[in-house]
């Protein structure tokens, strides 16, 4: 009987084996040609939110950014005169996760966090000035969380919504921020995918990236030559890239980035109780032209390098946050600061997205 | 000897229901079965059962050859071995098992775009309609593709 229920099992190890993988890879002996011809089974379609070839989206990135010797000249604040100070490095760690929470195929919401420091190492010398002291002690630091949903309509349309939280300012990681100091970013989008190689946008954006509130157009764009070899990614005003794929794994970009914010100072302001103006912030704008080479290191591991100018085009104190609209009359700043120029390099490491 | 007649008899009839599938006959047709577009409509991938499990081959690309003329191959394969292999004809779904609802797990898909392996899971929303989750671990880190049903015209 033995011999008999060991049969039984042979065979049906036998059947299991039949029905592995590895049995199956070889191509079957098929005329393929038959699942040309082909009618779609009537169903609604919808666009997704990538085009072919574009760079794989980054779910966690860490990242080391790191900026060379310039100089900052502090304008006049109260009774303290202008005072200019040799920076010798600018350095600090950044990181975000964005995780796709909801992905189906009538819509798309993606949360995320984010963390960027700025640490200033200044040259030699006793600085009296209330910036250089709290850029010394305490650098620049911002937390933001953001949410972003991307809404097809049907295969052509869709619209994209973003909003972002950010705390900014001469944070220590002590330091709690208060809610009321959020700065609050938004944008809207509506779209239209062309074809699977070519989507853009327009719309609107509530956004601090130029260091201060602006109402700002906003374009979306991102294109893949049909040889798949170039591209554009764009979303001005934020940031532009050409894009040379050199294999699916190695990636060449050529482009900008503006980059900045509005800095609350509150430990500033501590520190210095003789300062009349207690509602102080740094309204703080870059523009970094650069050139970035992506590459897979393992799989879905890949290493971000970069490298580029820095134009610091706005670096002043100003008062509170508000919106200075350009077609109201002149606001003067607190403070007219005057940050120099400088060459930044950035090594990340990046899990990407299928 | 009856005891042994009986025996052979049952292992036979078994034999014959494993082996042509017949024992398999009153379950339903899986509606996961069929040729279905990817969401890019490079490609179509025709789902199909073996043993409880299944899988997908690449059985149409709109591009099927290289400039050159020559049949596109599995070039982005990281074992170098099987980088000749056509990529008509190619097994790039494998291991799922089906968990009701329309929802098939504990699967995997294979990119040949860039030669990376995934963990997958698959979700009919309607009967022509197949949303393909491939995500790296855990599910929150992946991206949803929606393919969608074909016919063939000629059989």
């Amino acid at each position: 009987m033995r011999i008999q229920t060991a049969i039984v099992c042979l065979l049906l190890l036998a059947k299991g084996a039949l029905a592995q993988p590895d049995s199956l890879l070889i191509p079957p002996e098929e005329d393929f040609s038959k699942y040309a011809d082909v009618v779609e089974a009537p169903t609604k379609r919808y666009c997704t939110s990538k085009v072919l070839g574009i760079s794989p989206s980054r779910l966690i990135t860490l990242a080391y950014d790191f900026q060379g010797s310039n100089s900052l000249n502090a304008g006049a604040l109260e009774q303290f005169s202008s005072e200019k100070a040799a920076i010798t490095n600018n350095h600090g760690m950044r990181f975000s996760a964005n995780f796709p929470v909801i992905s189906n195929v009538r819509w798309l919401l993606n949360l995320g966090i984010n963390y960027l420091e700025n640490k200033y190492t200044f040259g030699g010398g006793a600085r009296q000035h209330p910036l250089h002291q709290s850029l010394m002690q305490n650098g620049l630091r911002s937390y933001g969380f953001n949410a972003t949903v991307f809404k097809p309509f049907n295969e052509k349309y869709f619209s994209i919504i973003q909003g972002m939280a950010e705390f900014n300012g001469d944070l220590s990681l002590k330091d709690v921020p208060s809610l009321t100091q959020a700065k609050i970013s938004a944008s809207f989008i509506l779209g239209r995918k062309y074809h699977d190689r070519l989507m853009a946008g327009i719309g609107l954006s509530r956004a601090y990236r130029g260091g201060e509130l602006i109402y700002v157009p906003v374009v979306l764009y991102n294109y893949t030559s049909p040889g798949k070899k170039w591209g554009i990614e764009a979303l001005l005003p934020v940031r532009a890239h050409f894009r040379y794929t050199v294999n699916a794994r190695n990636m060449l970009f050529a482009g900008f980035e503006l980059e900045g914010s509005s800095y609350r100072l509150n430990n500033l302001v501590q520190a210095h109780p003789g300062l009349i103006n207690r509602n102080i912030e740094l309204r703080r704008a870059e523009l970094r032209p650069r050139v970035m080479y992506d590459f897979s290191l393992y799989k879905f591991i890949w290493i971000s390098l970069q490298a580029g100018y820095r134009i610091n085009f706005r670096y002043q104190l100003d008062e509170g946050d508000f919106y200075r609209s350009s077609f109201g009359k002149e606001i003067p700043y607190l403070s007219e600061n005057k940050l120099s120029n400088t060459w930044y390099g950035q090594i990340s490491i990046n899990l990407v997205s299928p | 000897m009856m005891k042994t007649y009986t025996f052979v008899s049952i292992f036979l009839f078994c034999s014959f229901l494993l082996l042509t599938g017949k024992a398999g006959e009153n379950i339903p047709e899986s509606k996961i079965l069929g040729v279905w577009e990817v969401g890019s409509g490079k490609a179509r991938v025709k789902i199909f059962q073996y043993g409880q499990k299944f899988g997908g081959r690449i059985v149409w690309l709109k591009e099927p050859k290289y400039p050159d003329g020559t049949p596109k191959i599995d070039k982005n394969n990281p074992d170098e071995t099987k980088r000749q292999v056509p990529l008509l004809g190619f097994m790039n779904m494998t291991g799922f098992v089906e968990k009701g609802s329309g929802k098939y797990e504990e699967g995997t898909i294979y990119d040949p775009e860039n030669g990376s392996t995934y963990n997958c899971t698959v979700e009919l929303v309607d009967d022509n309609t197949l949303e393909v989750r491939g995500f790296i671990g855990v599910s929150l880190f992946g991206r949803t593709d929606t393919w969608k049903r074909v016919l063939l015209k000629n059989k």
